[in-house]
């Protein structure tokens, strides 16, 4: 039984969800980001995710 | 091991580190490579076959094995190496994000070509992994950088060699420098360095063509060289202990020659020493053991008495307080042997110990005599020998006959005195 919050869990969760929300509003029409937008979110957030991945390795 | 080492040579889906389905980490860990090179090399594969390589990644995820137990051994032995697999998703998260800093400043209009998003993305990489670097080579290798998480392991993780520090800080250098000349050649301002830089590379090959032969053969010398000098070293250290040990002993029996029995002590003493330095027992001076204490009462006795005793002893134990009593008891027993026997040669010790219990016999061939003829006041037997390990829980028999010599038995348990 583990305790304590997995760090990188929490950010990468918090990391999908902005992302989804930002899709989610992209697809109902409240934002229009466009191509080269929306590959920079998901960029950022894959980039997020692999930097604290491996940043916790430390 | 042998299962360990085939464990660790087969090729196998490595999901723990892997990032889809391990394939990539696999076949890394098969070459004894960062899996980063084998996932770059792929991708570009990928590519550049028009898909053929995502199909042959999709046919070795299916055919391929998933590890577990060769995957922790190899963990553990990667770990051991102090290689990390923090490195490449740094290096790759800090390029991500530089390539969505990019796209948006793209997007805002601030933007003047194309050509930079590979060298910026490469850049970034590299710069994380020096930087990354920089911090694990200053912090101390046994320093933790974290509380380790419950159920993780974490005690190889801080051994780390400066091979793998520079492996991994030339890795970024190179990530770095590949992205400048990545730059310089996509802004064309490369041309005029080509030149110099290829007639540059052509001469130190030249160059170091020239100088292997010669290198080489110098560091074989070198290595000769150095083989001698230890060589050397070792034959005069042995030079100087035969001078201060037998050499002076030989001199002294020179000087003694008309007393046999002075010639025989030194003759034994110089045994003894010479066969606990070239075997490095270190018996003569370490009581840890009852054999290592008999050896050492045996010779003292000796010495004292200028009478050869051969001591033979088969098993042994740690000294407790009943092998005190025993080696106390052995020593009466002995000198009495040395004292009254001394001239009917040499007198025999045999020791026979296991964890249980241990048993000496101590035999000489002298005049032998009748305990119960021995005067009162004499307590040496009684008291010394008999007295002394029935007070222990051993036992000691004393067999003599009158003419033939005497043999005396000491047997006790482990650790029943304390």
């Amino acid at each position: 039984m583990q305790s304590g919050v997995d760090r990188v869990s929490l950010a990468s969760g918090a990391a999908l969800l902005v992302l989804g929300v930002l899709l989610l509003l992209e697809q109902e029409g409240t934002l229009d980001l466009g191509f080269n937008l929306l590959t920079a979110l998901v960029a950022a957030a894959l980039g997020t995710i692999l930097l604290i991945s491996g940043l916790s390795d430390d | 091991m042998a299962e360990a080492t085939q464990a660790a040579t087969r090729l196998i889906r490595d999901r723990e580190r892997g990032l889809i389905a391990g394939v990539c980490a696999g076949v890394a860990r098969r070459l004894g490579i960062d899996p980063l090179l084998v996932r770059v090399v792929s991708v570009v594969l990928a590519v550049a076959t028009g898909g053929i390589g995502a199909v042959a990644y999709l046919v070795l995820w299916v055919a391929l094995p998933e590890g577990t137990a060769a995957v922790a051994a190899e963990r553990g032995r990667r770990s051991a190496l102090g290689v990390r697999r923090g490195g490449w998703r740094v290096a790759a998260g800090a390029g991500f994000l530089t390539l969505s800093l990019l796209l948006v400043l793209r997007e805002l209009g601030l933007w003047w070509s194309d050509a930079v998003v590979w060298p910026f993305m490469l850049a970034a990489a590299g710069a994380a992994l020096l930087w990354r670097q920089s911090r694990l080579s200053a912090r101390p290798v046994d320093e933790p950088a974290e509380a380790p998480a419950p159920g993780r392991p974490t005690t190889a993780r801080r051994a780390r060699t400066p091979l793998t520090d520079l492996y991994r800080g030339g890795f970024g250098v190179a990530l770095v420098v590949g992205a400048a000349l990545l730059f310089l050649s996509a802004n064309d301002a490369l041309g005029e360095v080509r030149d110099a830089a290829f007639a540059a590379i052509v001469a130190v090959l030249a160059l170091a063509l020239i100088l292997a032969p010669f290198l080489w053969r110098l560091g074989r010398n070198l290595a000769a060289e150095r083989a001698e000098r230890i060589r050397s070293q070792e034959r005069a250290e042995l030079a100087a202990h035969l001078h201060d040990s037998v050499l002076q002993t030989l001199t002294l029996m020179q000087k003694c020659a008309g007393d046999p029995r002075e010639v025989a002590t030194l003759a034994r003493r110089q045994e003894r020493e010479l066969r606990s330095w070239l075997f490095g027992g270190g018996s003569m001076s370490d009581d840890g053991t009852l054999g290592a204490a008999l050896r050492r009462v045996a010779a003292e006795v000796e010495d004292a008495h200028g009478v050869a005793i051969d001591v033979v002893a088969v098993g042994d134990r740690p000294l407790d307080a009943s092998g005190e009593a025993l080696i106390a008891a052995a020593r009466e027993a002995l000198t009495n042997a040395a004292k009254f026997a001394g001239d009917a040669g040499p007198v025999a010790v045999y020791c026979e110990a296991s964890a249980e219990r241990a048993q000496v016999f101590i035999r000489d061939r002298g005049p032998g005599f009748d305990l119960d003829a021995v005067p009162g006041d004499r307590r040496g037997v009684r008291d010394s020998i008999i007295a002394r390990m029935k007070r222990n829980g051993g036992e000691a028999r004393v067999r003599s006959v009158r003419g033939e010599g005497t043999e005396i038995e000491l047997e006790i348990e482990a650790q029943v005195a304390t």
